[in-house]
């Protein structure tokens, strides 16, 4: 029996990590540099992502190996649904607990990538990170420095306090 | 996708869209050793914009990332508007992005009370004179515009309730919208772009766009009583600039007799919440060329099967042979039912063909509401009246207790026939309601339930709600069933049970997946272990104790993965086109998970706390469908990538609370919690033609989260019982 066909990826500091094609094939970007070159013996350079980041990609990538692709040509509607659901698996909490740091380089990394599903989970992250909490709340989480005046703060809270008790 | 952001794709490596092809040249190395630096947010971007001392320090990833316009796009969208609103006061980077979000879809008077003469008008909720000193101030002008361009959707409401008791119709928000645009342009002219130099031609509501450039739609509600029950709806006009916001809306509202037939015929969205059937309305939907969401809820708990026979009456008396010029075939893409023997009710509208081909659905959502509809039928139908007061059991222990005896009911015994309820009442044992308990106790059985040949054949006719009759099973029946399936399910589970940590659950074949299923079983497999070698331990203290570990054990993120409740986020986000409720006169909207409804956020509240309640001891068992309704939804709905279903527990506390004070009892309504199981299955059914084949994943679906739900998880458990007294 034959082996399944793997890839070679190179982080930007030149770290290489061969992987079976399909799991590199979750991120379209590397799908279709697979696709336009044609399979090679040389690294595929990820100059925007370092190992330990790149790292983490993939273990995601090879957890949801079997995981039906994103249709391309989603109906946007049904992309607004996918999106309003801020429910994330038990695996990809466990997955994401992961510093503040390291959280925004994968979803960076997973931006750059192409790979949605993982966006959208750090997306939801940083979502349930903010919710709930105060603007000085979220500015101190993010280290924000707020540069409204107290007369604007309060205008605009005034102007959208119809939303604090929906 | 964030395109050509953040750390800035290297040169020709920014997409534009996830179809378009990278091209890339034929050396992957190229791109060796071309590390971006990093670049500076640009735009709107807040790095540098504070004082000297903080400008003089490095920003962090996650500091400048968080500032990045497109990426705080994406995690706005998840948030609800209450959120939002604390967003919108962080800074002023986040300010414009956090309001296209927030501003989507308002309410018109939250629009209008952004100046004060209009919020005046609005305060008012009654057509009464203004104040003439009010004058539109620039600030205010100025506000307008920011948030104005932000709408895209108006919502209205027939029946906003006035302190006065007067009711007003929406076109009028409309005249003081026009009114608010006149002010503008006469009093502020230069304040706002106006395009070619002014207008010469009557200001009206279809040069409204000018001001509200994004406005694709009006959200609108009605409520109307029929002899049978009530029924509200809400729907989703889209807005056609040329037909200006008068007209659609005043067609709507203004023809009373014929409005729902205009609503279902009219609307790209339509949420429609009926105490009964309305059998004519499916026959309005599919004459809808444009129809995109529907979402339907049935809450009479009379049998769906009796009401049909009135529609074939109906289809028959010549309903259907009137022509029209649509195409009978809607273009639904999400169709949501909720009713009581659903699958039932789906199955007849695909049977009967009165919705029509309905090929495009992607998300097909059925929500059954609990399983005891007959037997609380026939109870109903015995009493004079139908006061009957829900008893919610809390715990297992109190289970117990109200049955007497120590042993759950799933262990072989029903409570049929049981109990004291809620202030010491003895129940007439015919009233208690045990179906719920009595499917929970044959759960074990539905693991094997495909492999069944009676049901796997796909011979039986499409009685899909057969199997929420209860089935009166001996002990002895239930402790084979019970034994037969650990044998086969979790016996994989113990002998894993030593690598478990090592081991994770395998990935499930292409095709198809559910949607937690990947999970750690360590937890769970501690459960399965212990339940088996509870087989010969019976002390009802041990028992007792397992059920408190258990419970405590179940509160961790791990356990219950696959059944999972109601996030209470999916309820209150109301962002988009798409979410945001309108007020409800009965301040019910309870069914209506993906929308908002400021009339009822004491419902959605409770409820949410009650499904994470669910969702920590473990959460009721999903009645799973047979093989012949998987084969019509595979053969109905060839494009669907999302099928969930769902089970709704303790619903008639709910309706109790909505129905009011006479019908719930002398005490009052009881603001109802509920709690919900669901299994979400997403598949891929594009590439599959063959319909058997799409069953067979559906089918493998179902069994695996059934499997998993049994071996993963804990033993099946009840939280929430009924115990229904007559007054």
């Amino acid at each position: 029996m034959s082996a399944a066909p793997q890839v070679t990826l190179e982080s930007s500091d030149g770290e290489k990590f061969k992987v079976d094609k399909e799991v590199a094939e979750r991120s379209v970007l590397i799908k279709n540099m697979i696709e336009d070159v044609g399979e090679s013996d040389n690294p595929i350079p990820l100059p925007n992502v370092n190992a330990s980041v790149l790292k983490k990609v993939l273990e995601y990538c090879e957890h949801h190996r079997g995981d039906p692709l994103p249709a391309a040509d989603a109906d946007p509607s049904n992309d607004d649904n996918r999106k309003r659901a801020t429910e994330i698996s038990d695996w990809d909490q466990k997955f994401i607990q992961v510093d503040q740091e390291m959280l925004f380089e994968i979803i960076l990394a997973a931006n750059y990538m192409d790979i949605k599903p993982l966006l959208d989970v750090g997306c939801k992250t940083v979502a349930n990170m903010i919710k709930g909490k105060t603007p000085e709340e979220i500015r101190k989480l993010f280290n924000i420095v707020n540069d409204f005046t107290p007369e604007e703060e309060a205008q605009i809270k005034k102007e959208n306090e119809w939303a604090e008790d929906r | 996708m964030v395109r050509g952001r953040g750390r800035g794709a290297p040169p020709g490596n920014q997409q534009t869209s996830s179809t378009r092809r990278y091209q890339a040249p034929p050396n992957y190395s190229k791109f060796a050793g071309t590390r971006a630096s990093t670049v500076a947010t640009a735009g709107s971007g807040r790095v540098g914009h504070t004082s000297r001392s903080q400008r003089s320090t490095t920003p962090t990833t996650a500091q400048r990332d968080i500032q990045v316009p497109e990426l705080l796009h994406l995690i706005f969208t998840y948030l609800p508007k209450p959120s939002l609103a604390a967003c919108a006061r962080v800074n002023r980077s986040w300010f414009p992005i956090v309001i296209e979000h927030l501003w989507r879809s308002v309410n018109v008077r939250t629009f209008l009370k952004l100046s004060a003469r209009y919020r005046q008008v609005a305060d008012l909720m009654a057509w009464g004179p203004v104040q003439d000193d009010l004058s539109l101030t620039v600030a205010e002008v100025s506000r307008l515009g920011i948030y104005a361009p932000c709408i895209s959707v108006f919502e209205f409401s027939y029946h906003e309730a006035t302190g006065n008791g007067v009711q007003r119709p929406p076109d009028l928000y409309i005249e003081l919208l026009i009114d608010l645009w006149c002010d503008i342009l006469n009093q502020h002219p230069t304040l706002l772009p106006v395009p070619h130099g002014g207008f010469t031609y009557p200001i009206t509501d279809i040069t409204l766009p000018v001001l509200f450039p994004r406005l694709r739609g009006l959200r609108g509600s009605t409520s109307h009583s029929f002899a049978e029950g009530c029924q509200n709806a809400e729907f989703l006009v889209p807005f056609r600039p040329m037909h200006g916001l008068l007209r659609p809306l005043t067609s709507i509202y203004r023809t009373e007799p014929i409005t729902l037939s205009l609503i279902a015929t009219k609307s790209t969205e339509i949420v429609m919440d009926t105490s009964d059937m309305r059998h004519s309305i499916f026959f309005e939907f599919k004459k809808n060329p444009i129809l995109r969401r529907l979402e339907y809820t049935r809450r009479s708990r009379r049998a769906v099967r009796d009401d049909w026979d009135k529609i074939l009456l109906e289809s028959r008396s010549g309903w259907t042979k009137q022509s029209f010029p649509y195409s009978l075939k809607p273009p639904v893409r999400h169709l949501t039912l909720r009713a009581f023997d659903v699958h039932f009710f789906f199955s007849q509208l695909m049977d009967s063909r009165m919705f029509g081909p309905i090929t495009q659905i992607r998300v097909l959502r059925l929500r059954n509401f609990s399983k005891m509809t007959r037997q609380y039928e026939s109870t109903e139908s015995r009493s004079s009246r139908s006061e009957y007061m829900p008893r919610l059991v809390d715990t297992e222990d109190e289970l117990a207790e109200e049955t007497g005896s120590d042993a759950a009911p799933w262990e072989g015994k029903t409570l049929t026939g049981s109990g004291i309820a809620d202030d010491g009442d003895f129940v007439d044992p015919d009233v208690a309601v045990t179906s719920t308990l009595l499917e929970t106790a044959s759960f074990d059985d539905d693991i094997s339930y495909f492999d069944d040949p009676q049901f796997g054949a796909g011979t039986l006719p499409l009685a899909v709600g057969g199997r929420s009759r209860p089935i009166p099973l001996t002990e002895a029946a239930l402790a084979e069933m019970r034994a037969s399936s650990r044998d086969v399910d979790l016996a994989s589970s113990r002998n894993s049970s030593t690598t478990r940590s090592s081991q994770s659950t395998p990935p499930p074949p292409p095709g198809f997946e559910t949607d937690d299923y990947s999970h750690n079983d360590e937890h769970d497999d501690n459960d399965d272990v212990e339940e088996s070698s509870a087989v010969s331990d019976g002390s009802p203290r041990r028992r007792r104790r397992r059920r408190q570990e258990s419970s405590n054990a179940s509160s961790s993120p791990q356990a219950g993965p696959l059944y999972q409740t109601e996030p209470s986020s999916d309820d209150d986000d109301a962002s988009g086109p798409g979410g945001g409720s309108l007020w409800n006169p009965l301040g019910f909207n309870f069914f209506n998970d993906a929308y908002t409804t400021e009339g009822s956020s004491e419902i959605d509240d409770s409820f949410a706390s009650i499904s994470s309640d669910g969702l920590e001891g473990g959460s009721s068992p999903i009645d799973p469908p047979d093989r012949t309704f998987l084969q019509l939804v595979a053969q109905s709905c060839p494009d669907l990538e999302l099928l969930v279903l769902e089970e709704a527990w303790d619903f008639d506390r709910l309706t109790a609370s909505v129905a009011g004070p006479g019908a719930a009892g002398r005490d009052g309504p009881e603001m109802g919690p509920g709690t919900l199981s669901r299994v979400r299955l997403r598949v891929n059914f594009r590439s599959i033609e063959n319909v058997e084949e799409r069953t067979e994943i559906l089918v493998k679906g179902i069994r695996r989260a059934m499997k998993q739900k049994s071996v993963g998880a804990k033993r099946p458990k009840l939280h929430r019982g009924f115990f229904l007294r007559p007054r």
